[in-house]
Protein backbone atom coordinates (compact mmCIF):
# COMPACT_ATOMS: atom_id res chain seq x y z
CA UNK A 1 0.00 0.00 0.00
CA UNK A 2 1.75 3.42 -1.20
CA UNK A 3 1.61 6.55 0.75
CA UNK A 4 -0.74 7.97 -1.47
CA UNK A 5 -3.59 4.82 -1.27
CA UNK A 6 -3.08 5.09 2.52
CA UNK A 7 -4.05 8.54 2.35
CA UNK A 8 -6.78 8.48 0.19
CA UNK A 9 -7.95 5.26 2.40
CA UNK A 10 -8.42 7.59 5.46
CA UNK A 11 -10.22 10.35 3.69
CA UNK A 12 -12.65 7.55 1.96
CA UNK A 13 -12.51 6.56 5.66
CA UNK A 14 -13.16 9.03 7.70
CA UNK A 15 -15.86 10.26 5.65
CA UNK A 16 -17.67 6.79 5.48
CA UNK A 17 -17.33 5.86 9.28
CA UNK A 18 -20.64 8.19 10.89
CA UNK A 19 -22.69 7.07 7.61
CA UNK A 20 -22.01 3.40 8.53
CA UNK A 21 -21.90 3.83 12.28
CA UNK A 22 -25.91 5.47 11.48
CA UNK A 23 -26.39 2.35 9.35
CA UNK A 24 -25.76 -0.23 11.08
CA UNK A 25 -27.11 1.53 14.72
CA UNK A 26 -30.69 1.77 12.27
CA UNK A 27 -30.68 -1.71 11.04
CA UNK A 28 -30.03 -3.40 14.69
CA UNK A 29 -26.51 -3.76 14.99
CA UNK A 30 -25.37 -3.55 18.06
CA UNK A 31 -22.74 -1.34 19.30
CA UNK A 32 -20.01 -4.05 20.38
CA UNK A 33 -20.28 -5.40 16.67
CA UNK A 34 -20.20 -2.11 15.05
CA UNK A 35 -16.75 -1.81 14.59
CA UNK A 36 -15.92 -5.22 12.96
CA UNK A 37 -18.69 -4.66 10.95
CA UNK A 38 -17.00 -1.31 9.87
CA UNK A 39 -13.54 -2.64 9.55
CA UNK A 40 -14.51 -5.46 7.13
CA UNK A 41 -16.49 -3.34 4.90
CA UNK A 42 -13.48 -0.76 4.63
CA UNK A 43 -11.48 -4.11 3.82
CA UNK A 44 -13.60 -5.27 0.95
CA UNK A 45 -14.04 -1.74 -0.35
CA UNK A 46 -10.58 -1.55 -0.54
CA UNK A 47 -10.37 -4.80 -2.28
CA UNK A 48 -12.77 -4.14 -4.54
CA UNK A 49 -11.96 -0.70 -5.45
CA UNK A 50 -10.82 -1.69 -8.76
CA UNK A 51 -14.33 -2.78 -9.40
CA UNK A 52 -16.20 0.10 -8.49
CA UNK A 53 -17.26 2.50 -11.48
CA UNK A 54 -16.08 5.90 -10.62
CA UNK A 55 -19.22 7.68 -12.67
CA UNK A 56 -22.22 6.31 -10.48
CA UNK A 57 -22.23 7.98 -6.70
CA UNK A 58 -20.13 6.27 -4.67
CA UNK A 59 -22.00 5.66 -1.05
CA UNK A 60 -24.87 3.31 -2.86
CA UNK A 61 -21.64 0.88 -3.53
CA UNK A 62 -20.11 1.52 0.02
CA UNK A 63 -23.83 0.94 1.56
CA UNK A 64 -24.04 -2.04 -0.60
CA UNK A 65 -20.88 -3.72 0.32
CA UNK A 66 -21.59 -2.50 4.08
CA UNK A 67 -25.26 -4.42 3.39
CA UNK A 68 -23.78 -7.77 2.91
CA UNK A 69 -20.90 -7.54 5.31
CA UNK A 70 -24.39 -7.02 7.64
CA UNK A 71 -26.36 -9.65 6.06
CA UNK A 72 -23.21 -12.31 7.00
CA UNK A 73 -22.89 -11.14 10.37
CA UNK A 74 -26.60 -12.01 10.76
CA UNK A 75 -26.21 -15.42 9.19
CA UNK A 76 -22.94 -16.30 11.41
CA UNK A 77 -24.81 -14.94 14.59
CA UNK A 78 -28.13 -17.21 14.66
CA UNK A 79 -28.72 -20.73 13.81
CA UNK A 80 -29.80 -21.61 9.90
CA UNK A 81 -33.76 -22.09 10.18
CA UNK A 82 -35.93 -22.24 7.32
CA UNK A 83 -36.90 -18.81 5.20
CA UNK A 84 -40.79 -17.99 6.29
CA UNK A 85 -39.35 -18.54 9.94
CA UNK A 86 -36.48 -16.90 9.01
CA UNK A 87 -38.07 -13.38 8.76
CA UNK A 88 -40.00 -14.10 11.95
CA UNK A 89 -36.44 -15.09 13.81
CA UNK A 90 -35.39 -11.58 12.25
CA UNK A 91 -38.14 -9.71 13.66
CA UNK A 92 -38.41 -11.27 17.26
CA UNK A 93 -34.13 -11.02 17.69
CA UNK A 94 -34.51 -7.57 16.23
CA UNK A 95 -34.10 -4.46 18.92
CA UNK A 96 -36.64 -3.14 19.86
CA UNK A 97 -36.43 0.35 20.90
CA UNK A 98 -37.74 1.13 24.83
CA UNK A 99 -39.40 4.19 23.30
CA UNK A 100 -42.00 3.38 20.45
CA UNK A 101 -43.09 6.66 20.92
CA UNK A 102 -44.57 8.07 17.71
CA UNK A 103 -43.09 11.28 18.39
CA UNK A 104 -40.07 9.46 17.09
CA UNK A 105 -41.42 8.42 14.00
CA UNK A 106 -38.10 6.22 13.29
CA UNK A 107 -38.29 4.04 16.25
CA UNK A 108 -42.23 4.39 16.17
CA UNK A 109 -41.56 2.09 12.70
CA UNK A 110 -38.73 0.27 13.73
CA UNK A 111 -40.97 -1.25 16.04
CA UNK A 112 -44.00 -1.73 14.14
CA UNK A 113 -42.65 -2.43 10.70
CA UNK A 114 -41.25 -5.82 9.29
CA UNK A 115 -37.48 -5.49 9.36
CA UNK A 116 -36.93 -5.62 5.47
CA UNK A 117 -39.63 -2.88 5.22
CA UNK A 118 -37.72 -0.11 7.46
CA UNK A 119 -34.26 -1.13 5.93
CA UNK A 120 -36.14 0.47 2.77
CA UNK A 121 -37.54 3.30 4.36
CA UNK A 122 -34.20 3.88 6.07
CA UNK A 123 -32.65 3.74 2.74
CA UNK A 124 -35.41 6.17 1.43
CA UNK A 125 -35.49 8.72 3.84
CA UNK A 126 -32.52 8.42 5.90
CA UNK A 127 -29.83 7.90 3.63
CA UNK A 128 -31.55 9.95 0.94
CA UNK A 129 -31.08 7.05 -1.52
CA UNK A 130 -33.28 7.26 -5.14
CA UNK A 131 -35.17 3.74 -5.81
CA UNK A 132 -32.90 2.90 -8.83
CA UNK A 133 -30.13 3.15 -5.64
CA UNK A 134 -32.01 1.47 -3.20
CA UNK A 135 -32.84 -1.41 -5.82
CA UNK A 136 -28.75 -2.01 -6.82
CA UNK A 137 -28.39 -2.17 -3.15
CA UNK A 138 -30.44 -4.92 -2.42
CA UNK A 139 -30.64 -6.71 -5.46
CA UNK A 140 -33.96 -5.85 -6.35
CA UNK A 141 -35.49 -4.51 -8.95
CA UNK A 142 -36.62 -0.52 -9.18
CA UNK A 143 -40.18 -1.06 -9.79
CA UNK A 144 -40.13 -3.87 -6.62
CA UNK A 145 -38.42 -1.30 -4.33
CA UNK A 146 -40.98 1.40 -5.53
CA UNK A 147 -44.10 -1.40 -4.50
CA UNK A 148 -42.21 -2.18 -1.10
CA UNK A 149 -41.85 1.51 -0.30
CA UNK A 150 -45.30 2.39 -1.11
CA UNK A 151 -46.86 -0.60 1.15
CA UNK A 152 -44.39 0.40 4.47
CA UNK A 153 -45.65 3.77 4.10
CA UNK A 154 -48.85 2.69 3.51
CA UNK A 155 -48.45 0.26 7.01
CA UNK A 156 -46.20 2.73 8.29
CA UNK A 157 -49.54 5.58 8.09
CA UNK A 158 -51.65 3.04 9.61
CA UNK A 159 -49.94 1.85 12.14
CA UNK A 160 -49.91 5.96 12.95
CA UNK A 161 -53.68 6.06 12.34
CA UNK A 162 -54.39 2.97 14.43
CA UNK A 163 -52.29 4.12 17.19
CA UNK A 164 -54.35 7.75 17.56
CA UNK A 165 -51.48 10.00 17.14
CA UNK A 166 -52.14 10.85 13.09
CA UNK A 167 -49.24 11.92 10.87
CA UNK B 1 -59.78 10.36 -1.09
CA UNK B 2 -56.89 9.23 -3.30
CA UNK B 3 -55.85 13.00 -2.84
CA UNK B 4 -56.04 12.35 1.18
CA UNK B 5 -54.07 9.30 1.07
CA UNK B 6 -51.00 11.37 -1.09
CA UNK B 7 -51.10 14.44 1.22
CA UNK B 8 -50.82 11.80 3.51
CA UNK B 9 -47.52 9.87 2.43
CA UNK B 10 -45.85 13.38 1.72
CA UNK B 11 -46.31 14.24 4.92
CA UNK B 12 -45.29 11.30 6.18
CA UNK B 13 -42.35 11.38 3.82
CA UNK B 14 -41.56 14.91 4.76
CA UNK B 15 -41.77 13.94 8.77
CA UNK B 16 -39.29 10.36 7.78
CA UNK B 17 -37.22 13.02 6.12
CA UNK B 18 -36.36 15.54 9.06
CA UNK B 19 -36.93 13.07 11.67
CA UNK B 20 -33.88 10.84 10.66
CA UNK B 21 -31.39 10.85 13.16
CA UNK B 22 -28.58 12.96 12.13
CA UNK B 23 -24.39 11.14 11.70
CA UNK B 24 -22.53 11.50 14.70
CA UNK B 25 -18.99 12.71 14.63
CA UNK B 26 -16.71 10.63 13.19
CA UNK B 27 -14.69 8.00 15.26
CA UNK B 28 -11.02 8.69 14.52
CA UNK B 29 -9.85 5.54 16.92
CA UNK B 30 -11.98 3.44 14.76
CA UNK B 31 -10.90 5.40 11.24
CA UNK B 32 -7.35 4.54 12.79
CA UNK B 33 -7.59 0.70 13.31
CA UNK B 34 -8.79 0.43 9.94
CA UNK B 35 -5.57 1.97 8.18
CA UNK B 36 -3.52 0.26 10.68
CA UNK B 37 -5.22 -3.13 9.75
CA UNK B 38 -4.60 -2.23 6.25
CA UNK B 39 -1.07 -2.06 6.04
CA UNK B 40 -0.80 -5.07 7.93
CA UNK B 41 -2.45 -7.00 4.58
CA UNK B 42 -0.57 -8.66 2.40
CA UNK B 43 -0.51 -7.21 -1.25
CA UNK B 44 -3.37 -8.50 -3.15
CA UNK B 45 -3.34 -9.01 -6.71
CA UNK B 46 0.74 -8.79 -7.17
CA UNK B 47 0.57 -12.33 -6.91
CA UNK B 48 -2.27 -12.65 -9.52
CA UNK B 49 -1.22 -9.90 -11.31
CA UNK B 50 0.78 -11.25 -14.76
CA UNK B 51 3.99 -9.68 -15.86
CA UNK B 52 2.95 -7.36 -18.77
CA UNK B 53 4.93 -9.37 -21.42
CA UNK B 54 3.20 -12.79 -20.50
CA UNK B 55 0.21 -12.12 -22.56
CA UNK B 56 2.28 -11.24 -25.36
CA UNK B 57 4.87 -14.33 -24.97
CA UNK B 58 1.50 -16.66 -24.06
CA UNK B 59 -0.03 -15.44 -27.83
CA UNK B 60 3.38 -16.44 -29.39
CA UNK B 61 3.33 -19.38 -28.14
CA UNK B 62 -0.11 -19.96 -28.87
CA UNK B 63 0.30 -19.20 -32.61
CA UNK B 64 3.03 -21.52 -32.51
CA UNK B 65 1.67 -24.26 -31.44
CA UNK B 66 -0.97 -23.85 -33.78
CA UNK B 67 1.44 -23.66 -36.79
CA UNK B 68 2.73 -26.38 -35.56
CA UNK B 69 -0.32 -28.61 -35.11
CA UNK B 70 -1.13 -27.65 -38.56
CA UNK B 71 1.83 -28.97 -39.57
CA UNK B 72 1.84 -31.96 -38.13
CA UNK B 73 -2.04 -32.86 -38.68
CA UNK B 74 -2.40 -31.96 -41.85
CA UNK B 75 0.18 -34.31 -43.90
CA UNK B 76 -1.79 -37.13 -41.62
CA UNK B 77 -5.25 -35.40 -43.39
CA UNK B 78 -3.24 -36.02 -46.12
CA UNK B 79 -1.77 -39.38 -45.86
CA UNK B 80 -6.09 -40.59 -45.40
CA UNK B 81 -6.71 -40.11 -48.81
CA UNK B 82 -3.36 -40.76 -50.84
CA UNK B 83 -3.06 -39.00 -53.97
CA UNK B 84 -4.39 -41.44 -57.08
CA UNK B 85 -1.63 -42.26 -59.44
CA UNK B 86 -1.32 -40.08 -62.90
CA UNK B 87 -3.92 -41.19 -65.11
CA UNK B 88 -2.09 -42.56 -67.99
CA UNK B 89 -2.53 -41.22 -71.66
CA UNK B 90 -5.64 -42.33 -73.31
CA UNK B 91 -6.98 -42.74 -76.31
CA UNK B 92 -10.44 -41.29 -77.93
CA UNK B 93 -12.49 -44.34 -77.73
CA UNK B 94 -11.36 -44.63 -74.21
CA UNK B 95 -12.32 -41.14 -73.25
CA UNK B 96 -15.32 -41.77 -75.30
CA UNK B 97 -15.98 -44.58 -72.90
CA UNK B 98 -15.22 -42.75 -69.82
CA UNK B 99 -18.09 -40.06 -71.18
CA UNK B 100 -20.20 -43.05 -71.83
CA UNK B 101 -19.79 -43.93 -68.32
CA UNK B 102 -20.44 -40.27 -66.98
CA UNK B 103 -23.28 -40.00 -68.66
CA UNK B 104 -25.28 -42.15 -66.28
CA UNK B 105 -25.50 -39.56 -63.51
CA UNK B 106 -26.62 -42.35 -60.78
CA UNK B 107 -23.25 -43.65 -61.08
CA UNK B 108 -21.52 -40.85 -59.92
CA UNK B 109 -23.96 -40.15 -56.58
CA UNK B 110 -22.16 -42.36 -54.36
CA UNK B 111 -18.39 -42.10 -54.78
CA UNK B 112 -19.25 -37.85 -54.75
CA UNK B 113 -21.25 -38.21 -51.91
CA UNK B 114 -18.78 -40.39 -49.65
CA UNK B 115 -15.81 -38.37 -50.78
CA UNK B 116 -17.65 -35.61 -49.85
CA UNK B 117 -18.90 -37.46 -46.24
CA UNK B 118 -15.09 -38.03 -45.98
CA UNK B 119 -13.55 -34.52 -46.23
CA UNK B 120 -16.50 -33.43 -44.11
CA UNK B 121 -15.31 -35.57 -41.93
CA UNK B 122 -11.67 -35.29 -41.68
CA UNK B 123 -12.16 -31.07 -41.92
CA UNK B 124 -14.34 -31.48 -38.26
CA UNK B 125 -11.25 -33.44 -37.03
CA UNK B 126 -8.84 -31.11 -37.54
CA UNK B 127 -10.44 -28.57 -36.61
CA UNK B 128 -11.51 -29.86 -33.12
CA UNK B 129 -8.15 -31.02 -32.31
CA UNK B 130 -6.97 -27.41 -33.53
CA UNK B 131 -9.22 -25.75 -31.20
CA UNK B 132 -9.16 -28.29 -28.39
CA UNK B 133 -5.19 -27.66 -27.76
CA UNK B 134 -5.44 -24.21 -28.65
CA UNK B 135 -7.91 -23.93 -25.61
CA UNK B 136 -5.86 -25.89 -23.88
CA UNK B 137 -2.76 -23.62 -24.06
CA UNK B 138 -4.75 -19.98 -23.53
CA UNK B 139 -7.25 -21.26 -20.16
Amino acid sequence: MTQGEAQAFRIVAEALEPRLERFFAQLGVPTSDRDDLFQETCLRLYRGAASYDARRPFLPWALTVARRVMLNWHRARKPTVELDEARCVADTLRPVPESSDADDVWAFARARLPAAAYELLWLRYGEGLEPAEIAAVTRRTPVHVRVLLHRARAALAAALEHDGTGI
Amino acid sequence: MNNRSNTTFTELEKRLRQSAPPCAPVHIARVERVCASLNDLPPTGASHASHPAFGLFARRVAALVLIVLTAVLAPRVVMRHPQKPPLLPFSANSLLDGLNALHIPQRMTGPLATESENLLTDLVTLTAVVNERTFAILF
